[in-house]
């Protein structure tokens, strides 16, 4: 779920996007195919937390979600935390 | 319904009526593979957990085992006392396990006849089955002990152990009457070495009753395991009723839960149980065994047919009574829908025909009727037997009944819909 949910929060980071979108943005940027039931599965959980929203009319078939302040904020303590790791194993890879 | 949509439909209703129609647009965007129908499903059974109410399925299981401990509270309580006579060839005696097996049989067919039981059953230290005295015939009584007392015979080094078991509402009681039934398993042996032993003053015996009295003479019976009073009842199992009645509680709250149209779902396993209880109903009969009763005479045996027919009044059995080639003869087949209907029959039928041998001596003076037990053997078609004929009956009814009602009240009602998943949605924590 972690690991899905900072997917889709990168995803939406950069604007709204709807379910097909979000797939196609996530397989070009990180590699990673998530299927549909996935997808969706992690949808519905960062909407209960309130993280993502959608934004379209109710009932809309394509419906497009956008990140809110508290997804933007998770997702900014994550990538912190990613860049802190990142820069340690950096460090240790480096041919002394 | 494509495979999408029912895969779609597999969701939580709530879930569906939020979701279902952006999962559906995405999938058909993209085209659907087998991975994805796959990946839906799995996410289906993630959200049913994930909005699974625990509460409902703790409150199913607790319920379920209260049930079952109020059950376990009040079901009878019954105990068991065992005792073991040893038969083994007397010292300087040579006798086949087969000779000595067909000892013990006669020696257990005696203890289990009428006039025995009876005598035990009368007996006022022992003050077996009060209540069902009071309430039910002797006849009713007799056949009752004989249901609780059980006989197996094994070998045992050189010999043969018969175990007598005794099942009974009381420990002491069922010690009490084990002790007696050990007792009279040791009498009725020393009876037969009693007249085996005057056989040889030129008493004129039918050659097959000298030899199997020779038997009795050649083996001696010792107590192997004296009965004990059992200190533990030894059922109902708590512990499995209680393991019982969550597993249906949980069954019953995963039924609930999972079937959305409960009248529909009703109303097919009813039809299932009437299907099974019906084919459990018209499959053949299965197990065989076949008792022969042998007169010393043919003059005797005229005696024997009205005897050998009030013999097979034993309920859940069929028999057919024929006259063998072999003049003496009367062959009782029993056909029964089980092994245990068929066991208990030729346990009954082996009683009985020790009471028609004494009803034949006490009315010629002389003469004797000894039954034979046949090997058990199944019926002569193949089809398999399918047992829980009449609770299926009564189940599938009850279901059928049920489900009916249930439509008919959504009939009624017009917009009557009952959801347990949708109930379970809407109150689920967001």
């Amino acid at each position: 779920m972690h690991d899905r949910a900072l997917l889709i929060l990168i995803s939406l980071s950069d604007g709204e996007k709807h379910g097909y979108a979000m797939m196609e943005d996530i397989a070009a940027f990180a590699g990673a195919k998530l299927g549909p039931g996935t997808l969706y599965g992690a949808i519905t959980r960062l909407e209960q937390r309130g993280w993502i929203r959608p934004v379209g009319p109710a009932g809309e078939r394509r419906q497009p979600y956008a990140i809110t302040g508290a997804g933007r904020a998770w997702l900014e303590s994550e990538i912190e935390k990613l860049q802190k790791i990142g820069k340690v194993a950096a460090r240790r890879l480096r041919p002394a | 319904m494509s495979l999408l949509k029912w895969a779609i439909r597999c969701y939580p209703r709530a879930w569906r009526d939020r979701y279902g129609p952006e999962l559906e647009t995405l999938v058909e965007d993209r085209g659907i593979s087998s991975r994805d129908v796959a990946n839906i499903l799995a996410g289906a059974l993630r959200m049913h957990l994930a909005t699974a109410s625990w509460g409902i399925l703790s409150a199913f299981a607790l319920a379920g085992i209260l049930a079952a401990a109020v059950y376990a509270w009040h079901a009878p309580r019954y105990y068991l006392s065992e005792a073991a006579v040893r038969f083994a060839p007397a010292p300087g005696a040579v006798l086949s396990y087969g000779e000595q097996l067909a000892e013990v049989s006669r020696v257990q067919q005696e203890v289990n006849s009428r006039p025995v039981l009876m005598s035990v059953l009368e007996k006022q230290s022992l003050d077996l089955y009060p209540r069902l005295r009071q309430e039910a015939p002797m006849e009713d009584v007799l056949e009752q002990m004989r249901r609780d007392v059980e006989f197996h015979a094994e070998r045992s080094g050189s010999g043969v152990a018969l175990h007598i078991r005794y099942r009974g509402e009381d420990p002491a009681r069922a010690q009490a009457a084990v002790y007696e039934l050990t007792a009279r398993a040791i009498d009725a042996h020393h009876s037969r070495q009693r007249l085996a032993a005057q056989l040889s003053d030129g008493i004129l015996i039918n050659p097959r009753d000298r030899t199997l009295l020779n038997f009795s003479r050649l083996t001696s019976a010792t107590v192997l395991d004296p009965p004990l009073r059992p200190a533990h009842a030894a059922g109902p199992n708590a512990m499995m009723i209680l393991g019982l009645g969550l597993l249906a509680g949980l069954a019953s709250a995963g039924l609930l839960w999972s079937v959305r149209a409960l009248p529909v779902a009703a109303l097919t396993a009813g039809s299932l149980l009437l299907l099974y209880a019906l084919l459990a109903y018209m499959l053949p009969l299965r197990y065989e065994r076949t008792v022969i009763l042998r007169a010393d005479s043919p003059a005797t045996l005229k005696l024997a047919p009205p005897l050998a027919e009030s013999l097979v009044q034993v309920p859940e059995v069929t028999a057919s009574v024929e006259t063998g080639n072999e003049p003496e003869t009367i062959t009782i087949h029993l056909r029964a829908r089980d092994w245990r209907s068929a066991d208990r029959a030729v346990s009954l039928i082996a009683g009985r025909a020790m009471d028609a041998a004494e009803y034949v001596r006490r009315k010629r003076g002389a003469g004797a009727i000894t039954p034979y037990i046949g090997p058990e053997s199944h019926g002569e078609d193949e089809l398999p037997y399918l047992p829980f004929f009449a609770p299926a009956l009564w189940t599938g009814l009850a279901l059928t009944g049920c489900g009916a009602c249930f439509l008919l009240l959504r009939r009624a009602r017009g917009s009557y819909t009952f959801s347990a998943i949708d109930w379970a949605c809407k109150n689920s924590p967001r």
